[in-house]
């Protein structure tokens, strides 16, 4: 690929096709060793992650794009944009990110991402509704390590 | 139909996940199921705040734990996990150590713990206290350390101070809440420690400051009671943002030569005849404060 080329085609687990600037799309640390390393042409099959869940992360990198290196009004409404972003992501979205995130190397989305789980999970009961965690231990399992980690609960 | 995909995710990502929420409940995350048992010595980044541990389901209205017996066992308990937890984690890195004591501890297994996030490696430190705490400053030092905030009442004791000797040679951003110094000479020497200091904040304080470095300054007072009524000095050469929100001191010293930008909140006051606040009278004496920040205009 010419380092004169703007645009990039990234190709998507179900063939969905997005062009996007080769500034937005080098943000993943993924892609880029791609581009260097190989030569790919102008297209980037990204295997693992779904058309619905690329245009999402690529909504994200257009943004972090714009904004990265102006001053410090456009980094407040950065973060803005980072929270309403990610505010009304349903459960399976979210992971769906943090997996893409993690693939692509993103790190601030994956940080994003991470902490978008970390605020809706406040208790222990939280985590059993928000992210259906399957108890699978047996009754004496269960039994066993209520008491070992009796460290960390009060009572 | 909803299902455990959380549990699937790389290791790593569950660490950092982990890393995200106070470590009460990441300890606790233990019985989750098989997925989570062995997961906490993931976790780069502790925040152990002692009222969660305390009175995890308290509600409204209900009393807090007042016999000094009951007090001791649950400071005991805070104190028994946060150890455990540091054993746990013996062998990883601490990126990031919160301590939030609500109870009067035993001074020297604070800084114990103090001593083990520091070298581990720890670039933020945030530590706050309800009830005093000597800090230990002979060994309050770190080559990596990046942001520290100490709150309320820990306080750093002078005796073993290292004269002289650098403490913080990375230190970024020190945020100083009405921390209380053994002398006015500690708190410069501290500050003195902290050569790359870019960002400093402080609430309630001696009044006197001089740094070549910072470069930014913010200094609250929380109106109520804290009324400046000794000089001021800031020889801050280097600074070029000034955040000032106080009551009108009864003198500056100023040195602001680098000054780009300044924000000022200043109040009047005066005393009474009984020393009480009397927003009639009006002492102080603003003159060289804004002759040093005019530069500006």
């Amino acid at each position: 690929m010419s380092k004169s080329e703007k645009k990039i085609v990234l190709k998507s687990l179900d063939n969905e096709a997005f062009e996007v600037e080769k500034a937005v799309a080098l943000q993943s640390q993924t892609i880029w060793v791609m581009c260097e390393d190989k030569c790919v042409g102008n297209e980037i099959p990204l295997e693992n992650v779904t058309g619905q869940i690329l245009a999402k992360v690529i909504d994200y990198c257009k943004k972090h794009a714009v904004v990265d290196g102006d001053g410090d009004e456009s980094s407040e409404e950065l973060k803005n944009w980072d929270t309403e972003f990610t505010k009304n992501m349903d459960q399976s979205t979210l992971f769906n990110m943090i997996l893409a995130a993690n693939y692509l190397n993103i790190k601030s989305l994956l940080n994003l991402t991470c902490q978008a789980v970390a605020d809706k999970t406040k208790t222990i009961d939280e985590f059993h509704t928000f992210l259906n965690i399957e108890n699978n231990f047996t009754p004496e399992e269960e039994a066993q390590i209520c008491q070992e980690n009796l460290w960390a609960f009060d009572d | 139909m909803a299902t455990d995909r959380i549990s699937n995710l790389p290791d790593e990502i569950l660490g950092k996940i982990l890393s995200l929420i106070p470590t009460k409940l990441a300890a606790s995350t233990a019985v989750l199921s098989k997925r989570w048992m062995n997961l906490l010595p993931l976790v780069d980044s502790l925040d152990f705040d002692e009222s969660m541990l305390l009175y995890p389901d308290r509600k409204d209205g209900e009393e807090e734990p007042t016999s000094i017996e009951s007090r001791r066992r649950r400071r005991h308990r805070f104190s028994d996990f946060v150890d455990k937890t540091l054993d746990l984690l013996s062998n990883s890195t601490i990126k990031k150590f919160s301590l939030i004591c609500d109870y009067e501890d035993d001074e020297s297994r604070v800084n114990c713990w103090i001593r083990t996030a520091l070298g581990r490696g720890s670039v933020e430190l945030n530590l706050k206290s309800n009830f005093s705490i000597g800090i230990d400053s002979e060994f309050f030092t770190s080559n990596t350390l990046v942001k520290l905030t100490i709150t309320d009442k820990f306080c750093l004791e002078g005796r073993r101070l290292p004269l002289g000797g650098v403490f913080f040679p990375a230190l970024k951003t020190l945020t100083l809440v009405s921390v209380a110094f053994i002398s006015p000479k500690m708190h410069q020497l501290f500050i003195e420690g902290c050569p790359a200091l870019e960002d400093l904040f402080i609430c309630v304080w001696t009044g006197y400051l001089s740094t070549p470095y910072v470069k930014r300054l913010t200094i609250t007072s929380d109106f109520d009671d804290d009324f400046e009524l000794r000089g001021l000095t800031l020889k801050t050469k280097s600074l070029v943002y000034l955040d000032y929100s106080s009551y009108v001191a009864a003198h500056y010293f100023v040195d602001l030569d680098s000054l780009v930008e300044a924000r000022l909140d200043l109040r009047l006051y005066g005393l009474d005849d009984d020393g009480c606040p009397d927003f009639n009278e009006i002492c102080g004496d603003i003159s060289t404060l804004i002759e040093g920040v005019s530069l500006l205009l």
